[in-house]
């Protein structure tokens, strides 16, 4: 009884953070006929120089988490470096990261058909020491 | 509680609305199909820890920066996961999950692994994504502890068994109804008529799938689909053909959207057999003219012929 009316609430009025009683939000972010949709990804440079396209995977994340931290990393450009750190951690055999990019590419929908143009744009950077 | 010695009695449904709640809801059932699903339930932590989603083992090397602690682990004030907690945790839970399967100290063991799955899915959630297919899987991982022992061989219904399994029914259709209730509270009705397939197969999409971008039509025919059932989904409670019907089209309704955008909700499915007579299985080996027919008023169960 108590945990059907916490979950009746939970779906009326709580938030994710609510987890295991919040909303069933499956499917539920805005949909419009026309809008955009965003695809983010982590560019890399490491120690050795090398340019590296980061998966989430590869910093312990999944995308949607990544994501669902975008407001974070454009509010703190330094918590990158942690981002960088979870690098280190995941690949101790690999050279270290020393700067980061994160972007997010869009891509138009207009009436429901999706444009082929791709804009791309920089949420936030890191550098390693500054 | 008077409500559910009436009912037990079998003289006479009990008045009030709370009484036939209480009554129905404890409904006796066969305590084999507590055992059968226990031997579902349990196994798949293995599954779902080790392969399913196996991600969340790499939030021990993500920085306490990162970590976005939800509620629940705010209130238990639980410490950020780590490179020492999150193995810890993995090899405690999979213990408990074995000796669970096992079916010795049912009630420990179950215990054990639904807090142990909980502490895992705060450690999988607290990054900055809440997956929303756990609900019934953790429902179910709370209540099958207190059946207490129960074997496959066993042919008696019992109360207890009954409210568990009804309760993991009740979570199955809270999760596809509330679903549609999210729906309408974050976009409305026009949820139906918007591009949310379209956004769903252009993210990730499938040689299935991707044709259908081409029809918009038909994807707006299969979102008022998909509404329509979720806001039908009750009707999985009512025993009989009707439950049959609709365990099936849940079914379809997963693998179509496993073969269409590569999303399966494995912990949820895992509790879809609470609806069918899974203590047949057991029956039927023994052929249909076993020494004791099944009970009556099992859902699903056919009386043999006199």
């Amino acid at each position: 009884m108590v945990v059907g009316s916490l979950l009746l609430c939970g779906s009326a009025v709580g938030t994710d953070d609510w987890f295991p009683l919040g909303p069933f939000r499956m499917f539920t972010n805005r949909a419009n006929p026309s809008g955009r949709v965003r695809v983010v990804t982590l560019e890399a440079v490491d120690a050795a120089g090398r340019a590296r396209t980061i998966r989430p995977p590869d910093v312990g994340l999944r995308h949607a988490e990544l994501e669902g931290q975008l407001p974070r990393f454009q509010a703190q450009p330094a918590l990158l470096e942690a981002v960088a750190d979870a690098y280190a951690s995941v690949h101790p055999d690999r050279p270290p990261l020393v700067s980061l990019e994160l972007r997010e590419r869009v891509r138009r929908i207009e009436d429901n058909v999706l444009s082929d143009e791709v804009s791309e744009r920089t949420v936030s950077t890191w550098t390693v020491g500054r | 509680m008077d409500g559910r010695e009436v009912t037990a009695a079998g003289v006479q449904a009990p008045r009030s609305f709370a009484g036939r709640a209480t009554a129905w809801w404890s409904d006796p059932m066969p305590t084999a199909r507590v055992a059968w699903l226990r031997l579902l339930v349990y196994p798949f932590v293995f599954l779902d820890v080790l392969v399913t989603t196996s991600w969340v083992r790499a939030h021990g090397d993500v920085p306490a920066a990162l970590h976005r602690p939800l509620a629940l682990g705010r209130l238990l004030d639980l410490p950020a996961p780590g490179p020492v907690l999150v193995p810890v945790l993995l090899v405690g839970l999979l213990g408990a999950a074995a000796v669970a399967t096992t079916g010795r100290w049912p009630r420990a063991a179950g215990a054990a692994v639904f807090v142990l799955y909980l502490w895992w899915m705060l450690v999988a959630f607290s990054y900055g994504k809440v997956d929303h297919d756990r609900f019934a899987y953790l429902v179910a991982l709370a209540v099958l502890p207190t059946v207490g022992r129960a074997s496959t061989r066993d042919r008696q219904d019992s109360e207890a068994a009954g409210w568990a399994l009804r309760s993991i029914q009740v979570a199955v259709v809270a999760t596809y109804f509330l679903s549609a209730v999210a729906k309408l509270r974050y976009v409305g009705p026009e949820w139906v008529t918007s591009s949310v397939l379209l956004r769903s197969i252009a993210r990730r999409g499938s040689a299935v799938a991707d044709p259908l971008m081409d029809h918009q039509g038909l994807l707006v025919a299969l979102q008022a689909t998909i509404v329509l059932l979720e806001l039908a989904s009750p009707l999985l409670l009512r025993a009989g053909r009707t439950q049959r019907i609709g365990v099936a089209m849940a079914a379809v309704f997963h693998l179509a959207t496993f073969v269409g955008v590569r999303i399966i909700f494995l912990p949820h499915l895992v509790c879809l057999p609470a609806f069918l007579p899974l203590e047949r299985l057991r029956r039927r080996e023994r052929g249909p003219e076993g020494d004791h027919p099944p009970p009556a008023g099992v859902p699903g169960a056919v009386t043999p012929p006199p």
